[in-house]
């Protein structure tokens, strides 16, 4: 497909780059914004008509490539299915990003327990089935993006395995820079929070009142900069400076006393 | 004057709203356009439930949506004649929104989807010999498209976007003319000055929503500023440049939305997107 002339040519980066829950829309925003640096994509997003709509227009350079899968991050014979094409057409990924993920907002004891297990299933289990599976086909420099969440760092009541589960990525980022820096994977994690990404969210951030108004970013802006981050290595990106700044001021909370703050005002925002 | 087949989009409240109700009263056959059945059922009642009013829902931030819904509303007209078209919604997101193509939501919902709407509707309309009226506004002056950046990825401002859509509008009224004054259809534009609606206040917060809400309070009735749509609809085709109307008279809009190279590579930009 040709792009609109007006536009500079960016030249073709020959690298790949691959994105799990790629039509949800953060995934979009990072597909789109890898696509204007010059990389194939390859795109994995568990309903293919959602996902293939998304693809279809996306203005592409020529000899650019878009693959989609359907996959489902939890099961691995799906995933099996993108590796094997992978090793079978000789490509190896130079950018991972983990965006795929669940979220269930509520208390505990009042969830599905389907809700409740796929929270840790995707982001916990399918997440680390991608960055174990994605060493078989690295490139030579491999940056892994981690999307996890600010809640991550906080015992968060309404967002119980969700903010564990995104605690363990972090973690989980921490150690791998470690353990595979001979092996030149960088992983990065990114942790936002407030972002509206749909219209529908735009409205519950309107909810949380002044803190949330000032904690929440365009999402725009954060696809851009978390890749170059990544690129540079950078650890933990936190988007938004008060979001850092009232981190840093938690992390001098006790946190039994942080979880019955965090409960009182989450509990508002709920009832 | 005879009785005339008319959609009207951005029909849950506002200018939209108050020209389906003008239009009820004279006994057109409407077609209005909300987002959902909720809204459409609500808007449908506080008319007074009027026989010659149909509401058709369609989620103007899907491309998809607007052709599966052009082909429901080309159904409500027996004799397949669309005389008028009357684009009024918008959307005013105060941070970055996509839809599902990834196309940013104000670039969508208050350009996109026009062009895409009227082209589906494009047949009806020629033949009617129809006309086509879409909002714009006075800080289209201000704007300037950039192609390399059409849906402000690279910063996002609730108010840069609304110019560059409202600017949109201009650049594909012309071109549409100059493609189709052909075919005896026409587009217009109307600038109705500032309107007291919650165009920037359902989607907004804090500041700006307070903003908002104070100035609408200086702007006109909705309803006043329904006739201007109704003279347009009502006079003779004017197909004499200006094609954009203030306070009822032509007044030319800023050299930028004029310009033919830029237009023409607009459409041909939009069109691809709209695929």
């Amino acid at each position: 497909m040709p792009k609109d002339s007006g536009k500079q040519v960016k030249s073709l980066l020959n690298k790949y780059a691959l994105v799990t829950g790629a039509s949800g829309g953060l995934g979009r925003e990072f597909v789109l914004e890898l696509v204007e640096r010059g990389y194939h994509v390859i795109l994995l997003a568990r309903n293919k008509e959602r996902l293939d709509y998304f693809a279809h227009n996306l203005l592409l350079m020529d000899h650019q490539m878009v693959k989609t899968f359907e996959c489902d991050i939890t099961k691995d014979d799906q995933v099996k299915t993108v590796f094997d094409y992978l090793i079978n057409n000789e490509i190896k990924i130079d950018m991972l990003i983990n965006n795929a993920g669940y979220d269930y907002e509520g208390w505990f004891n009042k969830a599905s327990h389907e809700d409740t297990i796929s929270i840790a299933q995707v982001n916990v289990l399918g997440t680390l089935n991608m960055i174990h599976r994605i060493l078989d086909v690295k490139a030579k420099e491999l940056t892994i993006i981690n999307v996890a969440s600010l809640a991550g760092f906080f015992p968060m009541p309404m967002k119980a395995v969700y903010s564990a589960s995104k605690r363990f990525i972090i973690e989980l980022t921490r150690t791998l820079n470690y353990e595979l820096k001979d092996d030149n994977v960088h992983l990065t994690v990114l942790c936002p929070a407030g972002m509206p990404t749909k219209i529908e969210v735009l409205n519950k951030i309107k909810a949380l009142g002044l803190i949330g108004a000032m904690t929440t970013v365009n999402f725009n802006i954060v696809v851009k900069k978390t890749i170059d981050k990544a690129l540079k290595k950078k650890e933990i990106y936190i988007p938004g400076w008060l979001n850092v700044f009232m981190l840093k001021i938690s992390l001098l909370i006790p946190r039994r006393r942080l979880v019955k703050k965090l409960g009182k005002k989450w509990k508002r925002t709920f009832e | 004057m005879y009785l005339k087949n008319i959609v009207v989009t951005g029909t849950t409240s506002g200018i939209g709203y108050a020209i389906v109700k003008a239009l009820a009263a004279r006994g057109d056959h409407v077609v209005a356009v909300t987002l959902n059945d909720a809204l459409g059922s609500k808007a449908y009642q506080s008319l007074g439930s009027p026989q010659n009013v149909s509401f058709v829902s369609i989620d103007l931030s899907s491309n998809q949506a607007i052709e599966k819904g052009s082909h429901k509303i080309k159904a409500l007209f027996s004799n397949q004649k669309i005389d008028v078209l009357i684009h009024c919604a918008a959307i005013v997101p105060q941070y970055y929104i996509t839809n599902e193509q990834g196309y940013e939501m104000q670039f969508q919902v208050n350009h996109l989807a026009i062009m895409n709407l009227t082209l589906n509707l494009l047949d009806y309309i020629k033949r009617a010999e129809g006309i086509v009226i879409a909002t714009s506004s006075r800080v289209h002056r201000s704007a300037t498209i950039d192609f390399d950046d059409l849906m402000l990825r690279k910063k996002y401002f609730l108010f840069n976007a609304y110019k560059k859509s409202k600017l949109a509008n201009v650049l594909f009224a012309y071109e549409f003319n100059r493609r189709y004054l052909k075919d005896h259809v026409l587009a217009y534009l109307v600038d109705p000055r500032l309107v007291n609606t919650k165009i920037a206040e359902t989607n907004t917060r804090g500041i700006i929503r307070l903003f908002w809400s104070i100035r609408r309070r200086f702007g006109q009735d909705p309803n006043a500023v329904a006739s201007y749509f109704l003279q347009l609809i009502d006079q003779e085709k004017n197909d004499q440049e200006p094609y954009y109307y203030k306070y009822g008279k032509q007044v030319e809009p800023s050299n930028y939305g004029k310009d033919e190279q830029i237009a023409k590579r607009f459409w041909e930009a939009s069109e691809k997107l709209i695929k």
